[in-house]
């Protein structure tokens, strides 16, 4: 009798885990939490966005943001893709586009498209995913 | 006794077991249900990943389709989640990105069950992306180092996914 029921706890014990195993493969799923430069790269877009469509409607753009300096401390993803290229890069950007916030006229368009343009450039090497997004940015 | 005190011992694992079941088929609910990425998309109607593969192995450079289909992930971006290799059957894949790089995949979504829709082109990845894909896959220096030369891929840029629980 003790043999049948000791058989049958054994039986319990390893249908139990079985069922406890599959239940593990519902693991947590992992997002990616965004770097301080991606954050800031979100921000820059959404304001160029709206740059865009003010200089293509001939209406004064706002104020320069200051906030776009800290493309030259913010920490990247990955530390490594900055590089002389991209703080170059950011140097061509950031001139760009306070030149664009002081001209009038045809210039607005002309320095805005070449801040663009050194985005365009940088991403082509580095974090290519939003090239598509940034390109739709250009102001033909 | 000692019989009551057995017979109490398999009536406790017998509910303990009932309850890690009880856990169980709710996981194998969530089974069937999914989690949404980017835009709201529905899951019927989708092709199978051997019915994409004939319709990209049809495809010439330029032409585009609107498509929604079913496979698994065979990779996906290790850093951001931002794009994912899809399986085609055949030792082929499709190269996901997502529309507006509006959305990233979990980081852990590698061999999950998904359905992406969205439109189906075919592609030239050149050296740099190559090189960048690689970079992101956790590939080594050497590896990455081994790419010289662009490559042509069933690309797919994704309004929205739909990935099982």
């Amino acid at each position: 009798m003790k043999i049948i029921y000791s058989f049958l706890i054994l039986l319990l014990f390893i249908s139990c885990e079985k069922e406890m195993k599959k239940t593990k493969d519902n693991e947590k799923l992992i997002m990616y939490q965004p770097s301080e430069m991606t954050e800031l790269m979100r921000g820059i877009y959404e304001y160029n966005k709206a740059s865009k469509h003010k200089i293509e409607n001939n209406q004064d753009l706002f104020e320069y943001p200051e906030e776009f300096q800290k493309i030259s401390t913010a920490k990247l993803t990955d530390p490594s893709e900055r590089d002389n290229e991209f703080d170059s890069l950011a140097v061509v950007f950031l001139e760009n586009q306070k030149a664009a916030y002081s001209f009038k006229g045809d210039l607005v368009k002309y320095s805005y498209n070449k801040s663009i343009n050194a985005c365009i450039s940088c991403h082509k090497t580095r974090c290519t995913g939003p090239l598509p997004k940034i390109k739709k940015l250009l102001i033909p | 006794m000692k019989n009551i005190i057995i017979a109490i011992s398999l009536l406790l694992l017998v509910i303990a077991c009932k309850e890690a079941k009880e856990e169980t088929q709710k996981a194998q609910i969530a089974d069937v249900s999914y989690i949404s990425f980017g835009e709201k998309i529905t899951s019927d109607n989708s092709i199978s990943k051997e019915e994409m593969y004939k319709k990209f192995s049809k495809l010439k450079k330029g032409d585009t389709i609107d498509v929604k289909f079913a496979s698994s992930i065979n990779e996906v971006c290790k850093e951001k989640g931002c794009w994912m290799k899809l399986d085609l059957g055949d030792k082929k894949e499709s190269m996901v990105k997502f529309t507006d790089y509006g959305f990233f995949m979990p980081l852990n979504s590698d061999h999950k069950e998904v359905i992406v829709e969205g439109r189906a082109f075919v592609s030239e990845i050149s050296v740099d992306e190559l090189r960048h894909f690689a970079k992101d896959a956790g590939k080594s220096k050497e590896e990455i180092e081994k790419i010289t030369a662009p490559e042509f891929s069933y690309a797919f840029e994704a309004d929205g996914v739909l990935m099982v629980e």
